[in-house]
């Protein structure tokens, strides 16, 4: 088990928003975070990518404990992706990639190839490594943010509702490169969204949080067909008529 | 505050009294002016006495005898020509510059009025303490110092020596022996007769007061140097040694001619002696031909020479156009003098604001408090702060001007430094702690880069601002555009007015010009975009 939570809870200006909540997910594993707006799926990535620290319980990153002697190492092996893709505004394609590994003094042959390898996977070309993040289209800035996670080679990918401002067609395109590019990546993949069209694209297995509980994890399918109570089957209802 | 209360009622009756003196100058005539009070009377009669030896004008009294400030008015219109003062008054109350003032900063700053001063009379203005001969002998008083030993004498100051700082301030400043004594401020007739009835025991006196003689007093050696001496100067029309200059020779035979011992004997005669002024003078001038031996001979030489030189400049120069000329030539010392005011003032705005407010948009609390105390500060209008600048440094001049202007300047540069740091994106923050970046390593990478277009609107803002500000500062003798705009407000004179005008309006643009540009080329490329708001 790479990630896990151990009896934890969250709370933010006094509100609950995670937990109390035990969950773990086995390593290269893909699985979709599926829950309503404010459910605690984007809380419990933030755990994980260490951006905030949990109130009560722990959490493990391939079985170490995140506190504040771990928490360096642990992002070492941990990716983390939003909407928009966060990259530095005044930085150009390659320094947003390679500022990391350039400040831990990697040498530059290595951090060259490294470019090479993954700007290869994500198309991204030479000449694209000279633009500015407002030269980039909405796809292309994700897919430099993953360039830029992947560069220390983490085993863990956060994927934080990415997806959010894509209009259908661009989504759905950029949704058959990222399953195949994340097959071939082999990694462990958490995938926050509310869209149950794009969970069905990426993972068969899922885990569906509401009210920062977790309400039911399984088989996509499952979740369509058997849910375990009337809350899942709303959620899940609401979903499919969106899809349709 | 309220010595600056009566100087800006002070400028306005100079204002006013300009209307009332516009008659024309009177040619032939050298007018001498004096204010009310023996001393001045005895100058102004020695002056009259002087030139009409053998000079080439009618010497005369002027129209009106008046204060300080009326006679110098007087002097601009032409209404009187000549005028004895002394330097630290003219300082303080005519140029607005702390003393000491030495001739050629004087002439520098009085040139622009069409005035200029010269001929040191010799004596001096001097503070000293003076105690009755009696009561020194029993308490065995010699310096001012001695006065500690003898707690249970009873001070009566003047009015003038308590409110002067070169009088009761200079005494405090030195030493804080008068703390436990009891100093009593009177006006000076009252001092006098609390003197004589002996219901006081020290009080002060300027070295060439009559009283000294009258009352038999002993003034305490000034061993500790608290008050200091001030040449005691002719203020004339810069144009009166080319009027005159047989006149003009005949002033120059003045130079140090006076002590403070004879000025005292001659207060002491009109005073006390029943004489009249003119017969005092005629005596003295009389004595002083037949000695001879007292006029120093190199300075007749010297005040020959300088008559020469004037007599020998083409004197077909307009008045006006010679104005203008002035204006001109100094429009670039104005210019200099309010640039360095605004870049001063922004520099340690700048060097402060900064760091305040990279510290404080870094601490929740604490931060919006110092924002709160910055904006308190910003919402003060300027010529308060000004003022408590000046009343806090205890002096006029540059030095309050500049406080005020870092003080007022802090607002905007610590505002946008904040705010430009605090509307980073969040996704942005966590992209930093992400990639590892923290503490200086984020500031400098991330949070600076980014806020950089912001905090140079701040600093573009705050110098244009200064530009205005800095104006206002002429109020307390800064220098700068201002200071023609006062000059010109007081004589009603619209040029003078326009040369600080307009020139603060071309600088305004100037440095908005040049700040907009500076930001926009240090501002890193794309860092604009996370607030697209902000580019122009």
């Amino acid at each position: 088990m790479i990630l896990r939570l151990e009896e934890v809870t969250k709370s933010l200006a006094g509100k609950i928003i995670v937990g109390p909540i035990t969950l773990d997910f086995a390593t290269a594993t893909t699985t979709v975070l599926l829950g309503p707006e404010g459910s605690g799926k984007s809380a419990v990535l933030r755990l994980f990518a260490g951006l905030d620290r949990a109130d009560n319980g722990s959490v493990f990153v391939d079985d170490l404990e995140l506190d504040q002697s771990s928490i360096e190492g642990i992002r070492r092996k941990i990716g983390y992706m939003v909407a928009g893709g966060a990259l530095f505004p005044h930085m150009s394609v390659e320094e947003n990639v390679t500022l990391r590994l350039r400040r831990a003094h990697i040498s530059q042959p290595m951090i060259d190839r490294r470019v090479a390898d993954l700007t290869e996977i994500f198309r991204i070309s030479p000449q694209g490594l000279k633009y500015y993040p407002h030269q980039l289209s909405p796809w292309q800035k994700i897919r430099v943010a993953m360039v830029r996670a992947l560069m220390p080679d983490p085993q863990v990918l956060l994927f934080d509702d990415v997806l959010r401002d894509f209009d259908r067609m661009s989504r759905a395109l950029a949704l058959t490169e990222l399953s195949n590019t994340l097959r071939r990546l082999n990694k462990t993949v958490l995938w926050v969204t509310q869209d149950l069209d794009e969970a069905l694209n990426l993972a068969d297995h899922a885990v569906l949080m509401i009210d920062g509980q977790l309400a039911q994890r399984g088989h996509l399918m499952d979740l369509i067909d058997n849910p375990i109570d009337d809350e899942v089957s709303d959620f899940m209802r609401a979903q499919r008529l969106w899809l349709h | 505050m309220a010595t600056l209360i009566v100087r800006v009622l002070r400028a306005t009756h100079f204002a006013a009294l300009l209307l009332v003196c516009s008659l024309g100058r009177a040619e032939e005539v050298l007018r001498v002016g004096a204010d009310m009070g023996t001393e001045s009377d005895v100058l102004a009669e020695l002056i009259i006495q002087t030139v009409a030896q053998d000079g080439d004008a009618k010497p005369s009294r002027g129209p009106n005898t008046g204060d300080l400030i009326e006679n110098t008015v007087a002097l601009i219109k032409g209404s009187i020509d000549v005028y004895p003062v002394a330097m630290d008054v003219l300082a303080r109350e005519i140029l607005l510059i702390t003393p000491p003032l030495d001739l050629d900063r004087a002439n520098k700053e009085l040139g622009l009025r069409g005035l200029a001063v010269a001929i040191p009379l010799g004596f001096q203005r001097r503070y000293g303490l003076a105690v009755p001969e009696s009561v020194a002998r029993n308490a065995k008083l010699k310096t001012i110092g001695d006065l500690t030993q003898n707690p249970q004498l009873r001070l009566g100051f003047s009015a003038m020596f308590m409110n002067d700082r070169g009088g009761f301030t200079a005494l405090r400043r030195q030493g804080t022996f008068l703390a436990p004594m009891a100093v009593k401020e009177m006006n000076i007739d009252a001092r006098d007769k609390a003197l004589t009835a002996r219901q006081i025991d020290v009080i002060d006196v300027l070295q060439t007061d009559a009283i000294i003689t009258k009352q038999r007093l002993r003034v305490l050696d000034d061993d500790q140097n608290y008050f200091s001496g001030h040449d005691v100067v002719l203020l004339h029309r810069l144009d009166l040694p080319k009027r005159f200059p047989k006149s003009w020779q005949r002033l120059n035979s003045l130079e140090n001619s006076l002590t403070e011992r004879t000025l005292r004997d001659f207060n002491w005669r009109v005073e006390y002696g029943g004489k009249k002024v003119s017969d005092v003078i005629t005596e003295w001038l009389g004595a002083r031909r037949v000695s001879g031996g007292t006029e120093p001979a190199a300075a007749i030489e010297a005040g020959k020479s300088a008559a020469l030189e004037l007599a020998a400049q083409p004197e077909s120069v307009e008045p006006i156009s010679e104005r203008e000329q002035t204006i001109a030539s100094d429009l670039f010392a104005t210019t200099m003098r309010h640039l360095r005011l605004v870049f001063a003032g922004l520099a340690f705005s700048v060097i402060i604001g900064i760091p305040l407010g990279i510290w404080a948009a870094g601490r929740e609390g604490i931060g919006r408090f110092i924002l709160g105390g910055m904006k308190l500060i910003g919402l003060t209008p300027f010529l308060a702060l000004l003022v408590f600048c000046a009343v806090l440094a205890q002096r006029l001049g540059p030095f309050p001007a500049i406080l005020a202007m870092f003080v007022f300047g802090l607002w905007p540069i610590v505002s946008h430094t904040y705010v430009g740091l605090r509307m980073i994106p969040e996704d942005l923050i966590d992209a930093a702690t992400l990639q590892s970046l923290s503490g200086r390593a984020r500031l400098n990478l991330v949070d600076l880069p980014l806020a950089t277009a912001v905090i140079g609107k701040g600093i573009q803002r705050c110098a244009v601002v200064n530009v205005g500000t800095a104006m206002i500062a002429a109020l307390v003798g800064s220098g700068g555009y201002g200071e023609p705009i006062l000059a010109g407000l007081i004589e009603k004179d619209v040029l003078r007015m326009l040369s600080g005008a307009i020139p603060a309006v071309l600088l305004a643009l100037v440095l908005h010009w040049l700040f907009g540009w500076i930001a926009r080329v240090i501002t890193p490329v794309g860092a604009e975009f996370i607030n697209p708001n902000l580019t122009r």
